[in-house]
C-alpha cells in the first residue's frame, strides 16, 4: 500500500475526467460562437461579441444587433438548459430503471408531456384562456402521470423489466401521438401550428419570455438531480444493495421521478419532442470516464450541451434560411445507436 | 447481537418460513444451511431488514425496525447471492460505494479501499472493470465491500453483523479458505456473522454455530459439533451420508455416497 498506488488511483477515479470536461468546455465555447455570431440574418463570428458593446462595432446595423439578443442568444440559453436538462433526467431515468436504455423519450416521458400540453393547448382554444403561462406546468404534470405509470407497470418484485419498460414505451409513444392527431381535429389554425411543431421539437419558439416562465421548473430539476447524484450512484448495482448501504431507496425513487417530470415537462413545454438525448449522451459519457455519477454527471450534461448546440446549429444550416425541426437531428443521430445498444444488450435481457 | 423470535415470513400467499427463532451472541459465526428454496436467502435479508415479517426481531437488544436504514448501514453488512451489476464499475469504485455510510476524505476512503481489497487478494485488480474479471473475481470484490462497509478490520466500538448468502460458491479452494478465515477474524473480535452455506465441511472447519432449516422450520440448532451429525443430516438431505472427525482437529467431516441414477 505504498503513496505511489495512492497517487496513481487518485489520478485515475479524480483527475482523468477533468480532461474530458476541459474538452468539453472548449467545444461549447467554440459552439457558442457559432450558433450566436452564424446564421440566417448575419454571418459574422464578431457577431457573438458585439452585442455586448455595439458601439465599437460599426459594421453592424441595430436590427442584426437586436436579432441576436431577442433571437440568438435566447435561443443559445435555452439549448445549453434544453441540454443540460435532457442529459441529466436520460442519465437520472437510467439509474431508476437500472439500465441504461432507458431514456425519457423512449419509454413516453417526453410524449406523455407532449399529449397533456397539446391536450391543453387546444382546450384552452374552445375555452379562451392562455395557454402559454401554464404550459410548463402541464407538460410536467403528464410526464410525472407517464412516469409513475411506466415504473409502477414494469415493476416486478424489486427489479425493473426492460422489455416490458420498452414496450410500454412503445404503447405510451403510440396513444400519445393518437391524442395528439386527434386533438389537432378540434384545435384552430395557430394552436394546429403550434401542435406540430411539437412533435418534432425545435428551440425556434426561444424568447427570453419563456425561459422566465420554465426556469423555475428547470432549475429545479437540475439542482435537485445534482443533488441526489451520490445515492443515484449505488441505485446503479441494484435496489436492495442501496438500501443495504443506507439508502432510503422509495424516497430516492420518489423524489427522481418527480425531479425528472418536472425537468422533461418543462423542456417539452419549451422545445416539444427532441428525442434521443437521453440515451446517446450518458452512453458517451460512460464510455469516457465509466458508469460512476460522481465522474459521469457532470460530463455527461456538459455532452448534452454540446449536443443540442450542434443539432440545433446543423438544424438551422442544413435547410437555410429554413430551419429544420431539431428532432429530425437528434432522432438521426439516436435511433442507430438505439438500436445498437439492443443488439449490445441482447443476451442481458433475459 | 441478533435475536429473533417465532418469525414468520412469507411472499404474498406463500409462506416461507414459520415459527422461526434463534439468538445469536457476538463473537458466533452461524452457518445457515438448508436445501435449494429452504429459505436460507429469504431469513438473512429479512433480518437485514428488508423484508416485512411476523413476530419478532432484536438488534443489539433493540427492535430492528426502530433503526433508520443509514443507522443500519454502518452496524450490519449483506452480501447478496446474486450480484450482477448492469453498469461496469472499476474494482475501486465498487468497493468506494462500501464506504457510502461514511463521511471521510476521499483519501481516508482510497485508503480504506485499498485495505481491503489487498485482504482479498485484489490489489492489482483495483484498476480494472468489472465486466473483465471472472465471477470469483467479482464474488471477491463484492466481499471487499462487504468489509469495508463495517471497517470490519479496526477496533469496534459495538459488535457488528455481516450477513453472507453463499460468499463462497464461485471461489476456488484457496479464496474461499481467505475469505472464510477472514469472516473468522472478524467474529472472533467480538462481532458476529451469518453465512448461508452449501459446502459442509467448509462450514464445519470455520463456523462455531450452525442453524439447519427444513421444511420452513429450524430442525436443528446449536454448536456446530452438536449440528452436524449424521442423523440430522441425514433427516435433512433424504440421503445417505457419513460424518467422520477430521484428522487433525476432530470437526466433524461430511461425506456423501456414489449414487446410481433411478
Amino acid at each position: 500500500m505504498s503513496t505511489l498506488t495512492l497517487n496513481r488511483f487518485n489520478a485515475i477515479t479524480l483527475s482523468n475526467p477533468h480532461k474530458w470536461m476541459l474538452l468539453s468546455y472548449g467545444c461549447i465555447f467554440a459552439l457558442a460562437l457559432l450558433s450566436i455570431g452564424y446564421g440566417a440574418a448575419g454571418w459574422d463570428w464578431r457577431l457573438a461579441i458585439a452585442w455586448l458593446a455595439p458601439e465599437h462595432f460599426s459594421q453592424f446595423d441595430a436590427l442584426q444587433i437586436n436579432v441576436v439578443t431577442q433571437i440568438r442568444l435566447p435561443r443559445f440559453v435555452l439549448a445549453v438548459m434544453v441540454g443540460l436538462v435532457l442529459a441529466q433526467t436520460g442519465a437520472a431515468t437510467q439509474a431508476l430503471c437500472r439500465n441504461p436504455l432507458a431514456d425519457p423519450s423512449i419509454i413516453g416521458i417526453s410524449a406523455g408531456a407532449a399529449m397533456v400540453a397539446v391536450a391543453f393547448i387546444a382546450l384552452s382554444a374552445q375555452f379562451n384562456f392562455n395557454a402559454q403561462h401554464y404550459l410548463p406546468y402541464a407538460s410536467f404534470l403528464g410526464a410525472l402521470s407517464v412516469t409513475s405509470l411506466v415504473y409502477l407497470v414494469s415493476k416486478q418484485q424489486k427489479q425493473i423489466n426492460i422489455n416490458t419498460l420498452i414496450l410500454v414505451g412503445v404503447a405510451i409513444n403510440a396513444l400519445a401521438f393518437a391524442v395528439i392527431g386527434l386533438l389537432s381535429f378540434y384545435a384552430d389554425d395557430s394552436a394546429l401550428r403550434l401542435i406540430n411543431y411539437w412533435t418534432m421539437g425545435s428551440l425556434g419558439g426561444a424568447s427570453w419570455d419563456n425561459i422566465k416562465q420554465a426556469s423555475p421548473l428547470l432549475l429545479l430539476s437540475l439542482i435537485g438531480l445534482w443533488r441526489l447524484k451520490e445515492p443515484m450512484n449505488l441505485l446503479l448495482i441494484g435496489e436492495s444493495q442501496a438500501q443495504y448501504l443506507g439508502v432510503d431507496t422509495s424516497k430516492l425513487k420518489l423524489y427522481v421521478i418527480i425531479l425528472v417530470a418536472l425537468g422533461v415537462g418543462a423542456v417539452v413545454a419549451l422545445t416539444g419532442l427532441i428525442g434521443f438525448v437521453g440515451l446517446v449522451v450518458p452512453h458517451i459519457a460512460r464510455l469516457m470516464v465509466g458508469p460512476h455519477l460522481r465522474n459521469m454527471l457532470p460530463l455527461c450534461m456538459l455532452l448534452g450541451v454540446i449536443v443540442l448546440l450542434l443539432s440545433d446549429w446543423l438544424a438551422r444550416l442544413v435547410v437555410m434560411p429554413a430551419e429544420l425541426p431539431i428532432g429530425i437531428i437528434t432522432a438521426l443521430l439516436g435511433a442507430p445507436l438505439f438500436i445498437y445498444l439492443i443488439i449490445k444488450n441482447k443476451r442481458d435481457w433475459s | 447481537m441478533i435475536t429473533f423470535n417465532n418469525l414468520n415470513i412469507g411472499f404474498n400467499t406463500h409462506r416461507v418460513l414459520e415459527g422461526i427463532s434463534g439468538n445469536i451472541q457476538a463473537g458466533q459465526l452461524v452457518a445457515l444451511i438448508g436445501e435449494n428454496g429452504a429459505g436460507k436467502s429469504t431469513l438473512l435479508h429479512t433480518l437485514a431488514g428488508m423484508h416485512p415479517f411476523e413476530g419478532d426481531i432484536l438488534f443489539n437488544t433493540k427492535p430492528l425496525h426502530s433503526f433508520s436504514k443509514e443507522q443500519l448501514a454502518s452496524k450490519r453488512a449483506v452480501m447478496m447471492q446474486s450480484n450482477h451489476v448492469g453498469f461496469d464499475f472499476s474494482v475501486f469504485e465498487l468497493i468506494a460505494m462500501g464506504r457510502y455510510p461514511y463521511t471521510e476524505s476521499l483519501k481516508t476512503q482510497a485508503n480504506k479501499v485499498q485495505k481491503y481489497a489487498s485482504i482479498m487478494d485484489l490489489t492489482h485488480y483495483l484498476t480494472r472493470r468489472m465486466s473483465a474479471l471472472s465471477g470469483g473475481e467479482q464474488q471477491r470484490v463484492h466481499m471487499a465491500r462487504t468489509l469495508a462497509q463495517l471497517d470490519a478490520f479496526t477496533a469496534q466500538t459495538e459488535p457488528k453483523l455481516m450477513l453472507l448468502d453463499e460468499p463462497t460458491s464461485a471461489l476456488d479452494m484457496r479464496h474461499q479458505h481467505t475469505l472464510l478465515s477472514c469472516v473468522r477474524t472478524f467474529v472472533e473480535q467480538g462481532n458476529s456473522a451469518i453465512i448461508a452455506i452449501h459446502d459442509l465441511n467448509l462450514a464445519s472447519l470455520y463456523a462455531t454455530n450452525a442453524i439447519l432449516l427444513h421444511n420452513q422450520k429450524v430442525l436443528q440448532s446449536g454448536s456446530i459439533n452438536t449440528v452436524l451429525t449424521a442423523q440430522n443430516l441425514q433427516q435433512m438431505y433424504a440421503m445417505k451420508l457419513h460424518v467422520n472427525p477430521h484428522p487433525y482437529n476432530d470437526a466433524p467431516m461430511v461425506f456423501s455416497q456414489r449414487q446410481e441414477f433411478s
